[in-house]
C-alpha cells in the first residue's frame, strides 16, 4: 500500500504552506482565515480549522482536531487516513480517495523546507493555468503569510527596537522551519520521504548529462591576457636569454705552461728543461723502455682502440689478462678494466649506492668521487677531512639517529692518499702525451680513446678542462699537454685504514677505498694502503684506482670479491656504455706491475726520495709541509693564510710561476674547478717520482725557498 | 571471451590509463569495496559508510582530478604542467563517455549517502558540499577556469 503524507506543519511556515491548502480552498475562506492570523502559531491553528471551512459538512466532526494531534503520529494508518481524510487539499484528495491514500502526519526533517516552497511555487503556476481560483489572490495571500510578521512589524514600529524584533521574529521563523516536521511516503512499508524530488531532479540531471554530445572546446589561454602584436615585439625585444656560462674574468684567464717533451722527471717546456713536478709519475715509468715495448708489440698485434664495449666484441684477451694481473697482484678474486680512470669512479660508486642509501664520506675526496656520489643519488653525509672521530660521530648519528638505518646500504668512501681531481686527470693526459711522442694515433676524441659520454661532457662542462684535454688527445704525438692542474684541497694525508675498519665492523657499513695514488706506492711491494697497514684486503669491500698514477698508463680498475666485480659487468656505466680500454693500454698496465714487482725497490727509492724532498721543504719560510711524511703528494700550504681563498691562490701561483721561469722546477698549485665541492685550503703541491735524481729534490726545495721568501716578503 | 579493446588515442600517459578498458568496472569495485572495508571496520551504519566513502571519494578526486596540475613524467616537456587532470583527459574534450562516467559517479553516490543516512543533517551538508563541489569542477564550462583565482597559480 501507498501512504502519502502531507507536510501540513511545514505548510504553515512557508509559502508552500498555503499553496497547497489554498488550491481548492473558496477564495473568502482563505482571505478570511489569512487575516484573522498574525503570527505562525496562530496559523497552525488555523491551518486545522481551514477544511472546515471549505466543506463544512464533510469536515464537521473534524472541526476540533487540534495541533498536537496532527503533529502527533497516529497510532496506526489506517485510523489516521480516517480522520485526517478531509485535511487533503481537493485535487490531492480526489487522487488519495481513488488510490487509496493513506495519509497521516509525520515528524519529518525540516531541510527540505526551501525545496518545497520552490515545488509549492510550481504547483501554483501549473494550477494557474487552469483558472479556477484567483491567482492574484492566492499569490497574495501565501506572500502575506510569509511576510506577514515582516510587514507587520515595519508599518507598527518604525524604530530600531521593531527592528531588532522583526530580526529576532525571522530567526524564530527560521529555527522553526529548520525544526519544522515534514511529509515524507511509505512505499510497500518502506518510508520514503519528500527528498524523491530532490533524487528526481538528480536522476533528471544525469539522464540530461547522458544525453550530451561531446564536443572540443575552442583553444583558449587559462589567462586571458590582451597582448597586442607591439607589446610581442617589445617582449621579444627585452628579452636578453640567460647565458649558458658564467662570464669570464680576468682571472680565469689562465695560460697552463706546455710540454713538449714525454713528462718524466725531466721535460721541456718553452724549449727549456725543466724538473718535472706536476705529473704523478710515482715510479718513474714514463719513457719506461719495457712499457714502450710492450706498448709497440700490442699496438702491432691489436691496433690502437677496441671500438666498442667491453658486452659488445670490445672485450680482447689482454683485458682478461690484466684483469687476472691486477686480481693477483692485489690478492683479490677478480678485477674490472675501465677505459678511463676517472669514470671508474663515477660508474662504480652509482653501480652499487642507490637512491636512499647513505655514504659516509671524507670531505676531501677528490671531484670524480664527488660526482659518483652525486650520480647515485643516494644521502650523502661529509665527515671531516682525514677526521677519525668525526667520522665516528658521523656514523654514530647515521646509525642511531635513524631507525631504517639498518634497512639500508650504507657506505664509508675514502680515499687512500688524497688528491685532487682534475691534477689527477691532467697527470695521466701528459703521461700518456709523453708517453706516445711520435706515435700515430690519429685523432683521438674522447670517445674513441675509450672515455664514457658521461665523463667526457662532464669533463667539457669544466670549461678549462675541454679545449686543453682535447689539445691533450688530440696532438698526441706532437705535444704533450699539461692541462690546468686545478683540483680540490689535496692534502696528501693518508686515510688512517685500521681505524676505519674498526669503525666500519663497528657500525657494520662498507668501505668504499679509492687507491688511485696508494697503488705502487704504498707498502712494501707497492699494494696500496691494505698492504701499508697489513690489513687483509677482503676487508674492503670495494677498491678502485686509476691506472694514469704510478703504472702510468691510461684507465682504471675496480677489484674486490667475485661478487662485486661480476655485479659490475652489467651495471656499471662506463664499463658496459663505453668503448673498453685501448688493448696496448691494458698491456702496458700488465707489463707495469710485473716491473713493479720485479723491482721493489722503486718503492724504496720513492720513499727515499720523499724524505729528502720533505726534509728540504721543511725550512721553508711562510710555507709549510701539510702532507704525511709517506705520501707521494707532497703538499705545501701557506702559514699565514691572507684570509681568502683567492689572494692565497695568487700568492701560491707566483711562487709557482717564478720557480719555473727563474729556476727551472716545473710544481702547480691547488687550482680548483667551479663543479668541486672542496673546500680545503689551498697549497702547492710536488708529485714525487722515484725518477727523480737526488739533485733534483734538492734544486726544488732550494728554489723554492728562495722564491717564496722573496714572494711573500713583497707580499708582506 | 577476450574483450576486443581499441588501441588508446591517448598520447598523455597520465591519462591514458582511463582509457583501458574495464577501468569504470574498477572504479566502481573500489568504491563498493571500499564501502564494505568502511562498513566492517568502524562498524558504523551502511549511511555513515557510504557517507565516508562519498567524502573520501571526494577528496581524493579532488585532489587528483582537479588539483594536482601536470604530469609525472618528462617526456611531455612540460606541455600539461598547468592543467589538471580532469583538465588533460581526453585531450580536453568535453563530455566524452569517460567524464560523464566521471561526474555521474559522485551523483550516485550522493544519492545513495543521503537516501542511507536518511537525510540526517551533518552528513547530508557535507554530502551535499562535496556532491556540489566536484560536479561544478566538472562542468564543460569550467574547462581551464579558476574561479575566485582558486589554484590559479602556476
Amino acid at each position: 500500500m501507498i501512504s502519502f503524507h502531507l507536510p501540513v506543519h511545514t505548510l504553515l511556515s512557508s509559502p508552500l504552506s498555503l499553496s497547497l491548502p489554498l488550491c481548492t480552498s473558496n477564495q473568502s475562506a482563505s482571505d478570511e482565515a489569512t487575516q484573522s492570523r498574525t503570527t505562525s502559531n496562530e496559523a497552525n491553528q488555523s491551518s486545522t480549522t481551514l477544511p472546515d471551512l471549505r466543506r463544512p459538512s464533510k469536515l464537521h466532526s473534524q472541526a476540533s482536531l487540534t495541533t498536537d494531534d496532527l503533529r502527533r503520529p497516529p497510532p496506526n494508518t489506517r485510523g489516521a487516513r480516517h480522520r485526517l481524510h478531509g485535511t487533503l487539499p481537493g485535487r490531492l484528495e480526489s487522487e488519495a480517495g481513488s488510490a487509496t491514500w493513506g495519509i497521516y502526519l509525520f515528524s519529518l526533517r525540516s531541510e527540505f523546507n526551501l525545496l518545497f516552497c520552490l515545488i509549492g511555487l510550481n504547483l501554483e503556476r501549473a494550477h494557474r493555468g487552469r483558472g479556477d481560483y484567483n491567482n492574484r489572490k492566492r499569490r497574495s495571500l501565501s506572500l502575506c503569510v510569509w511576510l506577514k510578521p515582516c510587514i507587520f512589524k515595519v508599518v507598527t514600529m518604525n524604530s530600531l527596537s521593531s527592528f531588532m524584533d522583526m530580526v529576532n521574529r525571522t530567526l524564530d521563523m527560521v529555527t522553526f522551519a529548520f525544526e519544522a516536521p515534514f511529509a515524507r511516503a511509505v512505499v510497500f512499508g518502506v518510508p520514503i520521504g519528500g527528498h524523491l524530488f530532490v533524487e528526481g531532479l538528480l536522476l533528471v540531471v544525469i539522464v540530461f548529462l547522458l544525453s550530451q554530445k561531446s564536443y572540443k572546446p575552442p583553444k583558449r589561454p587559462l589567462t586571458k591576457k590582451v597582448v597586442c602584436k607591439q607589446e610581442i615585439d617589445e617582449l621579444c625585444d627585452e628579452w636578453v636569454p640567460e647565458s649558458l656560462v658564467p662570464a669570464i674574468t680576468e682571472e680565469m684567464h689562465f695560460e697552463p705552461p706546455v710540454l713538449e717533451s714525454a713528462a718524466g722527471p725531466h721535460t721541456m717546456i718553452n724549449g727549456k728543461e725543466v724538473v718535472n713536478f706536476a705529473s704523478a709519475n710515482y715510479l718513474g715509468f714514463v719513457g719506461h723502455e719495457k712499457l714502450l715495448e710492450s706498448c709497440t708489440s700490442s699496438l702491432e698485434k691489436y691496433g690502437v682502440g677496441s671500438s666498442g664495449p667491453r658486452g659488445f666484441y670490445g672485450t680482447i684477451d689482454v683485458h682478461l689478462d690484466c684483469e687476472g694481473r691486477i686480481a693477483k697482484f692485489l690478492g683479490t678474486p677478480d678485477s674490472i678494466l675501465y677505459p678511463y680512470g676517472l669514470s671508474t669512479m663515477f660508474s662504480s660508486i652509482p653501480a652499487f649506492c642507490k637512491k636512499g642509501d647513505i655514504i659516509v664520506v671524507d670531505e676531501g675526496v677528490h671531484w670524480g668521487i664527488q660526482n659518483g656520489l652525486y650520480l647515485s643519488r643516494s644521502t650523502i653525509v661529509y665527515f671531516k677531512h682525514n677526521d677519525m672521530e668525526s667520522l665516528q660521530s658521523t656514523l654514530e648519528k647515521v646509525t642511531f639517529e635513524n631507525n631504517r638505518a639498518k634497512k639500508l646500504r650504507r657506505y664509508i668512501v675514502v680515499e687512500a692518499i688524497y688528491q685532487a681531481s682534475l691534477s689527477e686527470r691532467c697527470a695521466e693526459l701528459d703521461e700518456i702525451g709523453g708517453r706516445t711522442v711520435g706515435w700515430p694515433l690519429g685523432v683521438g676524441t674522447w670517445e674513441e680513446l675509450g672515455i664514457g659520454d658521461v665523463c667526457s661532457n662532464a669533463m667539457r662542462q669544466q670549461g678549462c678542462v675541454g679545449k686543453d684535454g682535447d689539445a691533450a688527445w688530440g696532438g698526441l704525438g706532437a705535444k704533450a699537454v699539461v692541462a690546468i692542474v686545478s683540483d680540490d684541497g689535496n692534502s696528501g694525508q693518508i686515510a688512517p685504514l685500521d681505524e676505519i675498519i674498526r669503525l666500519k665492523e663497528k657500525y657494520r657499513f662498507r668501505v668504499l677505498l679509492d687507491e688511485s695514488n696508494s697503488i705502487g706506492v704504498l707498502g712494501s711491494f707497492g699494494r696500496g694502503l691494505t698492504e701499508h697497514y697489513g690489513v687483509a684486503v677482503e676487508k674492503i669491500d670495494i677498491i678502485t684506482a686509476a691506472m694514469g698514477h704510478a703504472l702510468a698508463t691510461e684507465g682504471g680498475f675496480c677489484t674486490g670479491s667475485a661478487r662485486v666485480i661480476d655485479h659490475q659487468r652489467l651495471s656499471s656505466s662506463g664499463y658496459v656504455f663505453s668503448a673498453s680500454l685501448p688493448p696496448y693500454l691494458a698491456s702496458a698496465a700488465i707489463t707495469a706491475l710485473d716491473i713493479l714487482e720485479e723491482n721493489p725497490d722503486l718503492i724504496t727509492k720513492l720513499k727515499k726520495n720523499i724524505s729528502v724532498l720533505c726534509k728540504g721543504l721543511s725550512d721553508v719560510q711562510g710555507l709549510e709541509v701539510a702532507s704525511d711524511a709517506l705520501s707521494p703528494i707532497v703538499f705545501l700550504r701557506l702559514k699565514n693564510s691572507t684570509g681568502s681563498l683567492k689572494n692565497d691562490l695568487q700568492l701560491l701561483d707566483e711562487i709557482a710561476n717564478r720557480a719555473l721561469k727563474e729556476d727551472s722546477v716545473f710544481v702547480v698549485t691547488s687550482k680548483r674547478s667551479t663543479l668541486d665541492k672542496c673546500r680545503l685550503p689551498m697549497g702547492i703541491r710536488l708529485f714525487v717520482s722515484a725518477g727523480h735524481s737526488e739533485s733534483d729534490l734538492l734544486k726544488a726545495s732550494g728554489s723554492l725557498k728562495r722564491v717564496a721568501a722573496l714572494v711573500l716578503a713583497a707580499h708582506d | 571471451m577476450y574483450v576486443k579493446a581499441e588501441a588508446t588515442t591517448d598520447l598523455n600517459r597520465n591519462t591514458e590509463w582511463f582509457t583501458y578498458p574495464g577501468v569504470w568496472t574498477i572504479y566502481i569495485l573500489i568504491l563498493f569495496i571500499s564501502w564494505l572495508v568502511v562498513l566492517s571496520v568502524f562498524g558504523c551504519s551502511p549511511g555513515m559508510a557510504w557517507t565516508v566513502v562519498h567524502l573520501a571519494h571526494f577528496l581524493v578526486t579532488y585532489q587528483c582530478f582537479h588539483w594536482k596540475k601536470g604530469t609525472p613524467f618528462a617526456e611531455d616537456q612540460g606541455i600539461y604542467n598547468r592543467l589538471t587532470w580532469w583538465e588533460q583527459m581526453d585531450n580536453g574534450k568535453q563530455l566524452t563517455r569517460n567524464r560523464k562516467f566521471i561526474t555521474v559517479v559522485p551523483v550516485v553516490l550522493y544519492l545513495i549517502a543521503s537516501h542511507t543516512t536518511d537525510y540526517q543533517h551533518p552528513m547530508l551538508f557535507f554530502n551535499t558540499v562535496a556532491v556540489f563541489v566536484l560536479v561544478v569542477a566538472k562542468f564543460p564550462h569550467m574547462h581551464k577556469v579558476r574561479i575566485f583565482g582558486i589554484n590559479a597559480d602556476q
